[in-house]
């Protein structure tokens, strides 16, 4: 018994010596570089700043984008000198974009936040305080089984309509905050030759609120 | 040949040691005497005058000028109202929209760009602090300042009825800086403070003023 048991031990013993050399080193490069490896792959974590930002799904103008929370469809954009709003008109040095704007939602009726203009340099607007909010969408409650529509306008620069994107985020709750939430993005489908258009052929008169 | 040493000789009197020491105390001294090393007269901060550009960190501002502006009464039973206008113009440098704000004059408190105006002279008191605005059209005015778009901001003092229009202001703005929650690691724009080496509080830095002439009612 003893015999038979310490036969293999030696030789093992003799042939590790001849092994170990190789092993070793290999062991070293590949723990070295599973090392490397998982530090390299921490640079592709987020930042704070991004894992802060919503869960964004995309879309097109004219498409239905739909988040898990409500549906957004751009019908039509439209640029203006002015906006008339009841009796008043808002006036701007730069250009007045009018996003004709659709929603609906699937369960829960929502009255959808003004969105955030997102433009191709990664600029962001918010809707202009010079038209009354209560005059836009984000004043009418979207509900389940039908199609809302209305607008929001943005002051912007002529320089950031091309490419520009509307960003819709789900309105937040006042009593507890969510980590992620839900967004829709629609490309407004604006180029550089309409963008040119836009900027150089503004609408007079913009007015808001009339029953079509 | 080594001389002998000591025996004959007077006794050596350890003189380096309390010399160093008194070298010390004296230069210790005299700084104390001279308000300390971490308390010398800061430099006074840069003044600017109207038509310079000043960086504000997360905007770039210009002043323009100070001016008392009157708002007639719109009916018979109404009165005419007196504003200190300082006029800005403002560019927002960061990629978001940020409000006009309020609350100027009120250190550390108020909002948006009004917040970093954080002293005027002569103080001008009011419940909220002055408003910011974009005056727009005849009677439009906006509070948003869109990124990267020039603005022109007025700051508004409401003067007392019987309040007399100050001849002269001077102004002190802070900068902001973009700084790193510590826990969160989220960044957010925050103004430059500093803080007082014996009490450790800390105060919003002045880093620019400005002093100008208050242009009157009726003049052009």
């Amino acid at each position: 018994m003893t015999a038979t048991d310490q036969r293999p031990a030696a030789s093992r013993r003799r042939r590790a010596p001849a092994r170990g050399g190789g092993s070793k080193v290999l062991g070293a490069i590949v723990g070295l570089a599973l090392a490397a490896g998982a530090v390299g792959l921490q640079t592709l974590g987020l930042s704070a700043d991004e894992m802060s930002m919503p869960l964004v799904s995309a879309g097109d103008k004219g498409e239905e984008v739909a988040t898990g929370r409500f549906t957004i469809r751009v019908d039509g954009v439209k640029t203006a000198k002015s906006i008339r709003v009841a009796d008043k008109t808002a006036v701007t040095g730069n250009v007045f974009l009018v996003v004709e704007t659709s929603a609906t939602v699937p369960q829960e009726p929502l009255k959808i936040r003004p969105p955030v203009l997102v433009a191709d340099d990664g600029r962001r607007f918010d809707t202009t305080d010079k038209v009354d909010r209560s005059k836009t969408l984000a004043n009418v409650w979207s509900q389940p089984g039908w199609w809302t529509s209305g607008v929001f306008v943005f002051d912007v620069p002529a320089d950031a309509l091309a490419g520009a994107k509307a960003s819709f985020v789900a309105p937040t709750n006042a009593f507890y905050s969510e980590p992620t939430l839900p967004a829709a993005e629609v490309d407004l489908g604006i180029d550089e030759a309409a963008a040119k258009q836009f900027a150089a052929a503004p609408q007079d008169v913009y007015t808001l609120g009339e029953k079509k | 040949m080594t001389e002998p040493s000591g025996a004959p000789s007077t006794p050596k009197r350890p003189v380096v040691v309390p010399a160093i020491g008194l070298v010390i105390l004296t230069a210790v001294g005299v700084t104390a005497l001279l308000g300390g090393l971490d308390t010398t007269p800061d430099k006074p901060p840069p003044q600017m005058a109207a038509g310079q550009k000043i960086d504000q960190g997360l905007y770039e501002t210009e002043f323009v000028e100070a001016r008392i502006t009157v708002q007639r009464a719109a009916s018979k039973f109404a009165e005419d109202r007196r504003y200190l206008d300082i006029l800005f113009k403002v560019t927002n440098k960061s990629d978001t929209t940020i409000p006009t704000g309020m609350g100027a004059g009120s250190t550390g408190a108020g909002t948006g760009f009004a917040r970093t105006l954080i002293k005027m002279t002569p103080e001008i008191k009011s419940q909220w602090g002055a408003q910011a605005f974009i005056p727009s059209g005849e009677d439009g005015k906006s509070s948003q300042l869109h990124p990267g778009v020039p603005s022109n901001v007025t700051v508004r003092y409401e003067l007392d009825k019987a309040a007399q229009a100050p001849p002269e202001v001077a102004l002190s703005l802070s900068k902001l800086e973009k700084t790193e929650h510590p826990l969160f690691r989220t960044t957010n724009w925050m103004p430059v403070e500093k803080e007082d080496p014996f009490t450790r509080k800390r105060t919003i830095e002045a880093l620019y003023t400005i002093k100008a002439p208050v242009k009157q009612e009726g003049a052009p």
